[in-house]
C-alpha cells in the first residue's frame, strides 16, 4: 500500500514541530541560566568602583531590580514583538543589531572550517579505508589520536607563531586585514577538532561501502580500482559524510568561541565571551537563542536535503 | 529523474568550495601589504584589553578605563597631570588661590579652539564644572564648591565653603574636562556620539558593536596638529595575541604587558617596553567587620607573616616594588618611612597567639581568576599563611563573581589592586579609609581618628601640615591594617619598532600627539 500522499512535507512538519519545541525550551533556558550565576551587570559594570550608592543606582536603570516574573513577561513579549532581546546593558546597542554586525567572523570561521574539514578528512579516510590494518591505516589512526589529543589553543599557537610570527603570510589574529585571509588559521585550528572525528567515521563508511557486494561485481567486471573508487565508492559514502558534517557544524559553532579567542576575531564567540563576563543578560540571551536557532536549522537542512539526493532515505520514511 | 543527477551538483559545490579555499590561500601575501602599508601611513594601531569604547562621557557613571583612555584624547582639562605627578597649567594658563584658600581664579589661554571652530570661554568652563556637580558620575566633584562663575571671556572664578587643598588635583582628571557650553545645543546623546572638544584628536569612526574607535588627528589643535594622522583604538583580551600581534608589527602599541612577557619582549630589538611609575597597588583586603580578621591581632599576624619582597619578585617578575604604606611613592606625602610590619614569623606567631585565634585557624581568600600575578599572590600568601598555622583556601572567581563578592563584602581575605584618581593622597584617603564612600574600600574599616584627620588633610593649605596630617593616617593604617599593600605596580607599555614619542601618565593613560613613525 502507498504510504500518505506527502511522506517528506509531513516528515518535515514533524521536524519543525520537533525544533519548534527545542527552540522553546532553549529559549526558558537562556532566560534562566543568566540568572544562575552569581554578581550582575552593575557589578560588572561597576568593578572596583562599586560603592553601594553606584551600584543601587545602576541596577535600577538597567531594570534589574525588577522581580523575576516581570523581567521575563518583559522578555518574552520583546521576543516576540520585536524578535530582540533587548539591548545590550553594557553598551545600549541592540543585540539583534549587535548579532548581526559579529556574526560575519564566524560564518567565515564555520564554513571555512567545514570546507578545511572535508578537505582534510576525505583523502585520509580513502587511504586508510584502501589499506585497512596497513601502515596507511595505522599513521591515520595515530594522526587522528594526537589530532584529537591536541587542544584548539594550542594547534591555534603554533599555527600562529609559524605562518603569521615566523613566515608573515597570515595575520596574527583580528580581522583588520579583511577576508577570507584573516580566517584561513582560525578555521584550520577549527577544522582540526573535527578532522580526527570526521575520518574515522568516514573510514568506516568507506570500508563498509568496499566490502559491498555490488563493489565485488564491478571488480569482476574488470573495472579499474581507481574507477570504483571514485565512481562508486565515494559517492555511496558521500551521503553519510553530508550528514556527519552537517552535524559537526554545530561543534564548530561551539567550538568557535575559543577559537575566536585564540584568533581575537570580534565573531559572535567572541560577543558571547564578553557578554558572559559582563553578565549582559540580553546579549547572552541572544546569542544562545539565535545559535541555538542555528544549529537547529542546520540540522534540519542537513536531514532532508540528505533524504533529498537518497532516494533510500526518502523511501525509509 | 536521473538517478545519478544529483549527485553532481553536489561535487560541484565541493569543488568550489575547495576553489574558494585556494583562493584564500593565495589571498594572504597581499593582506600581508595592506598590513605593512596601515602601518605606514601614519596610522597608528592601539590594542587595549577588557572592553572596548562604549561611552565618551566624562561623567557617566561607568568610568571603564578604556573610556577614559580614550575620551582624554578628545577633552582636555583646565590643569593637566604630567608625567612625573606634578599638575601644571593646561586649558587654564595661570591660577590664583585667594589668601582664605576659598577662591580660586583661572586665566583661560587665549586661542583655544574647539573642532567646531567656535572659541573656548569662561562659559564653557562654568557650563562643564556646573554638569559635574549636579551629574554626579564615576568621580564625583567632592570639592566644596558653592558657585561657579565667569568673571569676564577667560577668567573663571571658582568659590569654595571651605579650604580644599587637592582641588587642582581634581580638576586634572578625566572627569572635569572642558566641555563646549550646552553641549553645542545637543542632546547627551547626539553630543557623545561624535563630541566636541579642543583636544588633539576627534572621533573619526566609532564601531558601537565591537567597541573600536578611530580618532583622526584635529589639525587645528592649539598646540600643534599631532604626527600621526589616525589612531586605532582595537580591543585585544588575550594576553598571546596581544605579544604576537606586537611582534608581528599588526599593533603599533599595547598597555597591559603581562609580567610575565616583560622580559621576552625586551629581548625583541623590534620591540621597546616603557616601565613607569604610576598610582596603582596590588593589596591583601581584609573583612574587618565580620568574621575571624575583625581582630586586629590577627591582621598584625598576616600582615607580619608575609614576605613583601618575595611576593613582589615572584609573581610580577621583578616588574613591580614592594609595598609598604597605602600611599604608592608616587603619591604625594607618600610617607615611605612609615614603620609598616615588615616580615617578622616570630612577631607573627606572637601576635597569634595573642588574638581570638591562639591556635590558628581556617579562612578563605578570594581573587580574580583573569590575573596570574594576583592568583600566584594568593598562593604565596597561602604558603606564607600555612607557616604560622592559618590555614587558607583559595577561591579562584571571574571578574564579575569576585566584584560583587567584594563589594557586597562577602568574604574574608582578598587579594585585589586599587588605582588612585588623582596624585593627591586624600583620593585613596576616601577610597580606602573613609567607610561612607566605598565601605573604606569593601574592607569595612572605621577609625574616627583618620575620619577627622582626612577632613583636616584636605581643608589645610600648607604642605608642611598635609605632610604632617598624611603622616599620621600612613601610621594609623600601618598599625591597624585594614590592607597589607603587598606591591606598587607600574605601567608596562610596549611599542613597535619606530614609535617613538608616546608618553605613558601615572592614572595609566598615555599622550600620543607627539608619538612618531608608527
Amino acid at each position: 500500500m502507498r504510504k500518505a500522499a506527502t511522506p517528506l512535507a509531513r516528515r518535515v512538519a514533524h521536524a519543525l514541530l520537533r525544533a519548534g519545541g527545542v527552540a522553546a525550551g532553549v529559549v526558558v533556558i537562556a532566560f534562566l541560566l543568566g540568572r544562575l550565576i552569581p554578581g550582575d551587570a552593575a557589578t560588572a559594570l561597576l568593578g572596583s568602583r562599586a560603592t553601594p550608592e553606584a551600584v543601587a543606582e545602576l541596577r535600577g536603570r538597567l531594570g534589574l531590580d525588577e522581580p523575576l516574573p516581570v523581567q521575563l513577561w518583559e522578555f518574552l513579549t520583546r521576543l516576540v514583538t520585536e524578535g530582540d532581546t533587548g539591548a545590550s546593558l553594557v553598551n545600549d546597542v541592540p543585540t539583534r543589531e549587535l548579532i548581526l554586525a559579529r556574526v560575519e567572523p564566524t560564518l567565515w570561521l564555520v564554513a571555512f572550517a567545514a570546507v578545511f574539514a572535508v578537505v582534510l578528512a576525505v583523502p585520509l579516510a580513502l587511504w586508510a579505508a584502501t589499506h585497512r590494518d596497513g601502515v596507511a591505516d595505522h599513521v591515520v589512526r595515530i594522526l587522528t589520536t594526537a589530532g584529537i589529543a591536541m587542544p584548539a589553543f594550542w594547534t591555534g599557537l603554533l599555527l600562529i607563531l609559524l605562518f603569521s610570527v615566523r613566515l608573515g603570510w597570515f595575520p596574527v589574529g583580528g580581522v583588520r586585514d579583511g577576508y577570507p585571509v584573516s580566517v584561513v588559521l582560525p578555521a584550520l585550528t577549527a577544522a582540526f577538532a573535527i578532522v580526527p572525528i570526521l575520518v574515522r567515521s568516514l573510514r568506516v563508511q568507506l570500508v563498509e561501502v568496499l566490502r559491498a557486494d555490488f563493489v565485488a561485481t564491478l571488480r569482476a567486471a574488470g573495472l579499474p580500482e581507481r574507477r570504483i573508487l571514485a565512481r562508486h565508492v565515494l559517492r555511496n559514502a558521500a551521503l553519510p559524510a553530508l550528514v556527519l558534517v552537517g552535524t559537526n557544524i554545530s561543534y564548530l559553532l561551539g567550538g568557535a568561541l575559543i577559537v575566536e579567542k585564540v584568533f581575537a576575531l570580534p565573531g559572535l564567540g567572541d560577543l558571547m565571551f564578553d557578554a558572559v563576563g559582563s553578565r549582559d543578560l540580553p546579549v547572552i540571551q541572544g546569542v544562545v537563542i539565535y545559535s541555538a536557532l542555528a544549529v537547529v536549522l542546520v540540522t534540519l537542512v542537513t536531514d532532508h536535503l540528505a533524504a533529498l539526493l537518497d532516494p533510500r532515505l526518502r523511501r525509509a520514511a | 529523474m536521473d538517478r545519478h543527477a544529483p549527485r553532481r551538483p553536489m561535487a560541484a559545490a565541493l569543488l568550489a568550495l575547495v576553489v574558494l579555499a585556494a583562493g584564500a590561500a593565495c589571498g594572504s601575501p597581499a593582506g600581508e601589504q595592506d598590513a605593512a602599508a596601515d602601518s605606514g601611513d601614519g596610522s597608528l594601531v592601539f590594542a587595549r584589553t577588557s572592553r572596548g569604547v562604549t561611552d565618551l562621557d566624562p561623567t557617566a557613571d561607568e568610568l571603564a578605563t578604556n573610556n577614559a583612555y580614550t575620551l582624554d584624547k578628545i577633552f582636555e582639562p583646565l590643569v593637566e597631570l604630567r608625567e612625573d605627578g606634578s599638575i601644571e597649567p593646561f586649558l587654564a594658563e595661570s591660577y590664583e588661590v585667594a589668601d582664605d584658600g576659598l577662591s580660586w581664579t583661572f586665566t583661560l589661554r587665549d586661542g583655544v579652539a574647539f573642532t567646531d571652530g567656535s572659541a573656548l570661554d569662561a562659559e564653557d568652563v562654568v557650563f562643564t564644572l556646573n554638569r559635574h556637580l549636579d551629574v554626579g558620575g564615576a568621580l564625583p566633584l567632592s570639592a566644596p564648591i558653592t558657585d561657579v562663575t565667569a568673571a569676564d571671556d577667560r577668567t573663571v572664578v571658582v568659590a569654595l565653603s571651605e579650604p580644599y587643598a587637592p582641588l587642582l588635583a581634581d580638576l586634572a582628571t578625566f572627569a572635569n574636562v572642558i566641555l563646549p557650553t550646552d553641549l553645542g545645543g545637543l542632546t547627551e546623546e547626539e553630543f557623545f556620539q561624535d563630541p566636541v572638544g579642543t583636544g588633539p584628536f576627534t572621533v573619526d569612526s566609532w564601531d558601537r558593536t565591537t567597541g573600536e574607535i578611530t580618532l583622526a588627528a584635529n589639525d587645528t589643535y592649539w598646540q600643534g596638529a599631532p604626527s600621526v594622522d589616525e589612531v586605532v583604538f582595537t580591543v585585544v583580551d588575550d594576553d598571546n595575541q596581544l605579544l604576537q600581534q606586537l611582534q608581528a608589527g599588526q599593533v603599533d602599541v599595547i598597555d597591559a604587558v603581562p609580567a610575565a612577557n616583560v622580559a621576552e619582549l625586551e629581548a625583541n630589538p623590534d620591540v621597546q617596553v616603557n616601565v613607569s611609575d604610576s598610582w596603582q597597588q596590588g593589596l591583601l583586603a581584609f573583612n574587618t567587620v565580620d568574621g575571624a580578621f575583625a581582630d586586629v591581632r590577627l591582621r598584625r599576624a598576616v600582615a607580619s607573616a608575609l614576605d613583601r619582597e618575595a611576593i613582589a619578585a615572584a609573581t610580577t617578575y621583578d616588574t613591580a616594588t614592594p609595598a609598604t604604606t597605602f600611599l604608592p611613592p608616587s603619591i604625594q606625602f607618600s610617607a615611605q618611612d612609615t614603620d609598616v610590619l615588615g616580615y617578622d614569623p616570630a612577631a607573627a606567631r606572637d601576635e597569634l597567639a595573642r588574638s581570638d585565634h591562639p591556635d590558628g585557624l581556617s579562612t578563605t581568600l578570594i581573587v580574580e581568576s583573569s590575573s596570574a600575578s594576583q592568583t600566584q599572590q594568593a598562593q604565596a600568601i597561602q604558603a606564607a599563611l600555612a607557616e604560622i598555622g592559618v590555614t587558607v583556601e583559595i577561591e579562584t572567581l571571574d571578574a564579575t563573581t569576585f566584584w560583587a563578592r567584594f563589594g557586597e563584602r562577602d568574604y574574608d581575605l582578598a587579594v585585589t589592586w586599587a588605582i588612585s584618581d588623582t596624585g593627591d593622597p586624600s583620593n585613596l584617603v576616601r577610597w580606602q579609609l573613609l567607610p561612607d564612600v566605598a565601605d573604606s574600600y569593601h574592607t569595612g574599616y572605621g577609625n574616627a581618628e583618620v575620619i577627622d584627620l582626612a577632613a583636616q588633610g584636605v581643608a589645610a593649605t600648607d604642605d608642611a601640615t598635609r605632610a604632617d596630617v598624611y603622616a599620621r593616617i600612613q601610621r594609623i593604617a600601618a598599625d591597624e591594617v585594614p590592607t597589607v599593600p603587598l606591591t606598587y605596580i607600574p605601567t608596562i607599555t610596549a611599542t613597535g619598532s619606530g614609535v617613538e614619542g608616546l608618553v605613558v601618565l601615572p592614572n595609566g593613560t598615555t599622550r600620543l600627539q607627539d608619538v612618531t613613525g608608527s
